[in-house]
């Protein structure tokens, strides 16, 4: 019950969500050429691509968040008439706004990991029917898709599309370059 | 100078600090018995506050120390009480 208030808070939206978007993104782009069938996958590569993600994603979540916190506390010296502009970082609120984003970025790359296995775990499972794994998984962000439109109390239809038509283009995308052959 | 009371006047960002996070770092203080944090004009970045603080040899440098490492800043001292015991201001008659 506590995990699923968790992840309904919206300050953990951003994370959550663009973490699992860019971990199926990451692993389409990366291994759709592979989910296809060339040269198949295997656990050992799934693992290799969830490292991957692990690290791209946290190190991005990472200096976004710090540097937006940063500038946070810039602006509000600014309001405050603090002489220097870099005072506040060192309060207490300096080690905060690091806390908060080596927090952001955890979160954001266990979501990666969870975001990118799912697709390559699908390929492995349905090997024998290697584009029922890119289907699955441009299913499954239509439904991140819904259910991101419907919190957001936008067009669910219109959000799900929208997932599924760039799920679909970045593993066109990653058929054609098939990165790992 | 045995300090009983000080009324400072305290800026934040709206954001951070949390008036928790100033009131943690006040009554970690030494003498701080009671305090009161009132939150006074807000626009669109900060906010003021108006902070009460009784007890007995307050020291101001610490808690004005403790108030900005919580990420506040103490603009002025507006009243100070010290003595024995706490006096209140007498109005002027005429």
């Amino acid at each position: 019950m506590k995990l699923v208030e968790w992840l309904r808070a919206p300050e953990h939206r951003l994370d959550i969500v663009a973490g699992l978007v860019d971990g199926i993104l990451n692993a389409l782009i990366l291994a759709a050429g592979r989910i296809v069938g060339r040269g198949g996958l295997t656990l050992a590569l799934v693992g290799k691509l969830a490292a991957v993600t692990a690290c791209t994603t946290g190190f991005v979540f990472f200096v976004a968040h710090y540097s937006q916190l940063r500038s946070e506390l810039v602006r509000s010296a600014r309001e405050l008439n603090l002489r220097s502009h870099g005072h506040l970082a060192t309060t207490q609120l300096g080690r905060q706004v690091l806390e908060e984003s080596l927090w952001g970025a955890t979160v954001a790359s266990i979501f990666g990991v969870v975001g990118s296995v799912i697709p390559l775990v699908i390929g492995l499972a349905v090997a024998s029917f290697p584009l029922a794994g890119l289907a699955i998984t441009v299913v499954l962000l239509g439904l991140l898709g819904w259910s991101l439109g419907s919190s957001v109390f936008g067009s669910p239809l219109l959000w799900a599309c929208g997932l599924m038509v760039g799920g679909v283009a970045i593993a066109a995308l990653g058929v054609k370059l098939d990165v790992l052959s | 100078m045995n300090i009983r009371r000080l009324l400072l006047d305290v800026d934040k960002a709206l954001a951070r600090p949390s008036l928790f996070e100033i009131g943690d770092a006040i009554s970690a203080c030494r003498g701080v018995e009671a305090m009161n944090i009132t939150l006074g004009d807000v626009d669109a970045e900060t906010m003021g506050l108006e902070v009460t603080i009784e007890g007995a040899n307050l020291n101001y440098a610490e808690i004005a120390k403790a108030i900005e490492k919580s990420g506040a800043v103490v603009h002025g001292v507006e009243q100070i009480i010290s003595g024995e015991r706490i006096i209140e201001r007498a109005e002027r008659a005429r």
